[in-house]
């Protein structure tokens, strides 16, 4: 259904007796959640990849390498295939046994060195989806959708989960921004923060467990988006530099922006899910990321 | 002012306890050296006092016990210079130096005329003045250690803790690095380096602690502390004295034999 961008904003604000109800409907009811989810979707991630990155002090972690995100997604189809009650608050249980159980690991394997952090989170995250997948096949009827999750999807975004995205990614960036200057010290990593009066460990878990809420939000109802988390705040630290504040802030828009944009090419290409948009485009940036960060010998 | 106080301090990590038992005080107005062999707990007792690493026994820092100062508190106190930051992201010198300003900073961060003049002078004191512009990963280890040491400059701590801070410095650095804290001291300050050059310690030390195997070996006046048969003692091999420094007194310089 072509529509101009002038009629679209007629429709939002002001329809006039012109506009069909079937076109009112699309708008409202199905493009204007869509695109809030996205662009919510997109800050969520782009400010937890920003905040995980500085709290772990690893350039390569984000919801999805960490596992979090696919421990969320774990979450939410095992309350699904048992009934469908609080699939929310499993969402987030799951998130945050996956990034605990993927830190564990990291530090049983490499002392918590930042590849043994991502080969941890992937171990992890394959073994999640595969449980994912696994319900899917015991419950087929109710879980149908679930395994569109897997590569992440906007099609059917109502305004409610819109709005639990965008509510998780606001909590998570005010908390972020209000010790975004703690944030760059822990970023130094050995310890500096504290040696700076940073109170390191309150920080840390506060940060770690909404970027897991943010993360889960997302993940529950639009399944494992890979690699925005990465990707935008990658590209903020090329042209803003690394110090958190600024990191965030430009984060949060461009992390939007660029799930809403690639939401839009995947549904213009015949409704792919959007995560695999997201994976083809941001899997080189992480080899690029990878071998940069070998090349400094970090 | 009373400098730093240790009684029975205790630290190690996970299951496996390198210091046991230690004593001792970092007198105020005084350059205290630290050495010992590798492993001897240098390190360890530097973190622990600095607040990274939990201990046993009892911390003073200038006349407050260490566990009921607030991280705030401490980080108004105490500077610690630590090995090798990690370098995942490209902060500038003058960021890092920056830094230092954190325990001082308010609420909603108001313009700190007074903090940016720290920074100023800590970037000149470790002549960091033409770096500040460059991200930390392009430096050398050497340029990092100095911008790492300016840190805590700007800090303007009354203590400062410092982990092999010229362990890169080219001579050049490594005298102003040592002149500097010779005068932080004269203007009493705490200041505690970790070192392995024994002659550093003979050459800018007002004291020296020496750590051995089994915990505190010895401690007080370079002098006193720094002689051939203690020094064997600790790092089981002979010493015989090298010369005599440039520094004020008759301070002896040792070569290991």
């Amino acid at each position: 259904m072509p529509l101009s961008p002038a009629a679209v904003a007629d429709i939002l604000f002001s329809p006039s007796p012109d506009a069909s109800p079937q076109e009112i409907l699309v708008v409202r009811s199905v493009r204007l959640p869509r695109l809030l989810a996205s662009l919510g979707a997109g800050a969520s991630l782009a400010v937890s990849g920003a905040v995980l990155q500085g709290v772990l002090g690893n350039p390569l972690a984000e919801p999805y390498t960490l596992g979090i995100a696919a421990g969320a997604a774990f979450g939410a189809s095992l309350a699904i295939s048992l009934g469908g009650i609080w699939v929310s608050g499993a969402a987030f249980a799951g998130a945050l046994a996956a990034l605990g159980l993927a830190l564990v690991l990291s530090r049983l394997s490499g002392r918590g060195s930042q590849l043994s952090m991502v080969l941890s989170g992937i171990v992890v995250s394959s073994v999640l989806s595969a449980g994912v997948t696994l319900f899917k096949a015991l419950a087929d009827e109710r879980v149908s959708s679930i395994v569109l999750w897997l590569m992440g999807s906007f099609s059917g975004a109502s305004m409610e989960e819109a709005g639990a995205v965008c509510a998780g990614a606001a909590l998570l960036f005010g908390t972020a921004l209000w010790w975004g200057r703690d944030l760059d010290a822990i970023s130094l990593g050995e310890s500096r923060a504290v040696f700076l009066g940073v109170e390191e460990g309150k920080i840390k878990a506060v940060l770690l467990v909404l970027a897991s809420l943010a993360t889960a939000l997302t993940a529950s109802s639009f399944g494992i988006i890979g690699f925005v988390g990465l990707v935008g705040p990658h590209l903020v630290r090329l042209v803003l530099g690394p110090s958190h504040r600024p990191l965030l802030a430009a984060s949060f828009l461009g992390g939007a922006v660029l799930l809403a944009g690639a939401d839009g090419l995947a549904r213009s290409l015949g409704e792919l899910p959007v995560g695999v948009i997201t994976a083809l485009a941001g899997g080189p940036v992480f080899c690029w990321i990878l071998v940069r960060e070998r090349g400094k010998g970090a | 002012m009373t400098g730093v106080s240790v009684r029975d301090l205790s630290a190690g990590y996970g299951g496996k306890t390198v210091l046991r038992g230690i004593s001792g005080d970092f007198p105020p107005g005084a350059l205290t050296f630290l050495l010992g062999p590798n492993g001897s707990g240098k390190s360890t007792l530097l973190r622990a006092l600095g607040g990274a690493l939990p201990h046993g026994g009892t911390v003073t820092l200038c006349g407050r016990d260490g566990a009921s100062l607030s991280s705030r508190e401490r980080g108004r106190l105490v500077g610690v210079v630590t090995q090798s930051p990690s370098l995942n992201f490209p902060f500038t010198v003058e960021e890092v130096i920056a830094m230092g300003r954190l325990p001082h900073r308010k609420l909603l961060g108001s313009p700190d005329v007074r903090g940016r003049e720290a920074v100023r002078r800590a970037a000149e004191a470790m002549e960091l003045e033409d770096l500040l512009d460059r991200p930390l990963t392009t430096l050398s280890g050497g340029e990092r250690q100095r911008t790492m040491i300016a840190q805590a400059i700007a800090q303007e701590p009354e203590v400062f803790l410092l982990d092999e801070p010229s362990s890169a410095l080219d001579p050049r650095h490594t005298l102003a690095l040592y002149r500097f804290l010779r005068q932080a001291a004269a203007e009493g300050k705490t200041v505690a380096a970790a070192v392995h050059d024994i002659n550093l310690a003979a050459e800018f030390g007002d004291c020296v602690w020496l750590l051995g195997e089994d915990g505190l070996a010895a401690s007080g006046r370079v002098k006193d502390v720094l002689t051939g048969d203690v020094l064997s003692s600790v790092y089981g091999v002979s010493f015989a004295p090298l010369g005599r420094g440039a520094g004020e007194g008759e301070r002896v310089l040792w070569r290991a034999v």
